[in-house]
């Protein structure tokens, strides 16, 4: 009877199942056995925006202002101040606040996001002046891609924004996601840009 | 009005609310004064009482709530304390006297760790779990001192060291003296000193620039972090803009003498710059506030949570608690206040001279010698329950407790690891501040011994 009233006025905006309609029943997430912690402390802080400023300029050899802005005209480090972990005397923060706020996982985007695309467009434009580029050493509009073009791009990413080299697996699946790319109308350089982007947003980039 | 009677009605029939009493803590350390819930003089109203909401009990201050005999509270609560100490209020396994004396919260049962488990898996690619991690410490102290990831070459160069902890060490004195680490302290001391106002020298309300500065300097270096209350100098960028901090003994000029106008005599570090004057003694011919301050952000001791309570009872047994003078009738003498009133008030007197906002005079923070001499004709009080004679004695003895080595320990710990202690690394935490207090209260010297603990580098 409740389901009904409840029905009934959700009918109001969004309209009602026939009564023959089949229950859905919501779809749960997979079980997986993780076996013992790998570590009993799991003692791990995330880094805060100096930190993940310092990181991005140091990984992809920016000047600091460059390494993001809204719109072009906001910078990053004070926009996204708080919610990555700073404090903000004009608005009487003295002490950064403990736990993650609804924003942090958006402004750690912006962040490795416009990092990676200012990386790539410097890239492209070093090509452009036939000068040699730091890391995506790519055709601008081109789409196609070969393991030996892309295996050193994403070695040197996770070296330098993880400071190891990756396992052959994660070779692999960086390299895999650069078919869908191109499938929905990108160019290699924006693979490339993808790849700085998951690359830099892992826990393991992020967590310390 | 039947309504306002019902209510009322109500609010009389309600059971009595989970009284928090400042004594309790008190009397609870007394019975257990080697719990490193009491490090502090006394324990935290958590141990009784729920974290949040109204004012309640939790399980285990419940189970002290019921073993009370009614007697006079001073004798009933430790005895009441002992008869439940065989339970286990919170139900974790562990009975409440052995959670006690390891610093874990009785009526909480997720109070000991699990991050103080016993490490099984040791097969881990990646880090050495369950042992120090040079390497695991190295990308720690990059970031945490440095403000940046370690670089692939640098974590090649460590694989391959003959003295990877030597490595570290060099490393972490290269990141103290980073720009990243002074913006670090920068931030530490804007929670200590807690700027409001514009911060420039002509503003009547203090410029807290300069106590920024003060906390910066005396945090570094090869200095005494104990000049955060003891220094008389004053601290200068030298060129300005160049982050370099330079000592000085007196204004250099009247934009500078304006901005601290006390007498190098009369300065006591952060206690007695302008900005800490004008904002926490203010109008008040008191200076509670001002000690307040002091005593909860350089001291640790947060009386408004029971901490750090020494009562003096300077109405000498007129009433059957210990109760302040009450120089300026605020009746502060009545139980409800005394509790922290018998140790703030008695502490403020030596800082009764210092004046907060003078509107008439146009002036703040400043020293005078005849201020409220009717309600308090000496500088004398007492602190930790000691007898002090002014404030260089105010100060002399807030440095000689472990108070003051705690709270620096406590402020760069929670930085490093964004939490207390967990029970198992308080030995480690114990000996950091002991160290600190006998090595000349070196924050540096001291940080070099953080990240050489298990608590930095087991991962």
């Amino acid at each position: 009877m409740r389901a009904r009233v409840l029905c009934a006025l959700a009918a109001l905006f969004v309209g009602c199942p026939s009564e023959d309609a089949p229950v859905e029943t919501p779809p749960t997430a997979p079980v997986y056995d993780l076996g013992e912690p790998t570590s009993v402390k799991a003692d791990l802080k995330m880094k805060r925006w100096r930190q993940l400023q310092l990181d991005l300029e140091g990984a992809l050899e920016l000047p600091p202002d460059d390494v993001c802005n809204e719109t072009g005209l906001y910078d990053c480090r004070i926009l996204h101040n708080v919610p990555l972990g700073g404090v903000s005397i004009e608005n009487g923060l003295f002490r950064p606040i403990d736990a993650l706020s609804a924003t942090t996982g958006l402004a750690v985007e912006r962040f490795v996001m416009q990092a990676c695309a200012t990386r790539a467009v410097r890239d492209a434009q070093a090509i452009a002046a036939g000068e040699t580029p730091l890391l995506f050493a790519l055709e601008p509009d081109g789409t196609t891609l070969d393991r030996e073009t892309a295996d050193p791009i994403i070695t040197s990413l996770y070296r330098r924004l993880l400071a190891r080299d990756p396992l052959p697996d994660e070779l692999d699946a960086v390299y895999a996601t650069h078919s869908g790319i191109v499938e929905d109308g990108g160019r290699t350089l924006e693979w490339a840009w993808m790849a700085c982007f998951a690359i830099g947003t892992t826990t393991e980039a992020l967590l310390y | 009005m039947r309504v306002l009677l019902a209510l009322l009605l109500l609010l009389a029939a309600a059971p009595s609310a989970a009284h928090a009493r400042a004594a309790a803590a008190e009397l609870f350390c007394a019975t257990y004064p080697d719990s490193p819930l009491c490090a502090a003089g006394s324990t935290a109203c958590t141990t009784c009482h729920v974290l949040a909401g109204p004012p309640a009990h939790n399980p285990y201050g419940a189970h002290v709530f019921e073993a009370r005999t009614g007697g006079p509270f001073a004798e009933d609560l430790p005895l009441a304390l002992e008869a439940i100490q065989t339970l286990d209020s919170d139900g974790d396994g562990v009975d409440n006297l052995a959670e006690i004396l390891a610093g874990s919260l009785p009526g909480f049962e997720a109070s000991i760790e699990p991050e103080c488990g016993t490490q099984g898996n040791l097969d881990n690619p990646w880090y050495r779990v369950g042992t120090y991690d040079p390497a695991f410490a190295f990308k720690r102290v990059t970031l945490d001192f440095c403000g940046r990831s370690p670089r692939y070459e640098e974590l090649q160069e460590l694989a391959a060291h003959p003295d990877p902890m030597a490595r570290l060490s060099e490393q972490l004195d290269l990141c103290l003296a980073s720009p990243y680490w002074a913006e670090v302290l920068r931030e530490l001391a804007i929670g200590v000193v807690r700027p409001i106002g514009p911060a420039t020298d002509i503003n009547l309300l203090g410029n807290w620039e300069w106590d920024i500065r003060l906390f910066i300097y005396a945090m570094s270096g090869d200095r005494d972090a104990g000049d955060l209350l003891q220094a008389d100098y004053l601290v200068v960028e030298e060129p300005a803009g160049s982050g370099r901090l330079v000592a000085i003994e007196d204004p250099r000029s009247p934009v500078e003498e304006f901005a601290q106008p006390l007498a190098r005599e009369d300065r006591f570090g952060l206690i007695t710059t302008r900005f800490t004057l004008a904002m926490n003694v203010m109008f008040a011919p008191m200076p509670r506030t001002l000690v307040a301050h002091v005593y909860r952000e350089l001291l640790g001791l947060d009386l408004a949570r029971s901490e750090g309570l020494y009562p003096v009872d300077e109405l000498e047994g007129l009433y059957e608690w210990p109760s302040p003078l009450d120089v300026d009738d605020k009746a502060v003498w009545q139980e409800g206040c005394a509790g922290c009133h018998a140790t703030l008030d008695p502490a403020s007197y030596p800082w009764i001279r210092y004046n907060g906002i003078d509107l008439e005079g146009d002036t703040t923070g400043s020293y005078l010698p005849d201020r409220a001499v009717d309600i308090v004709p000496t500088e004398q009080g007492y602190l930790w329950g000691q007898p002090v004679d002014g404030p260089a004695e105010w100060v002399e003895a807030a440095l000689s407790t472990d108070a003051f080595p705690k709270r620096i320990t406590q402020l760069l710990w929670e930085y490093l690891f964004r939490r207390p202690p967990y029970s198992c690394e308080q030995d480690e935490y114990d000996a950091l501040w002991q160290a600190f207090a006998e090595d000349g209260r070196n924050v540096e010297r001291m940080l070099h011994l953080v990240v050489a603990t298990d608590a930095y580098g087991v991962p």
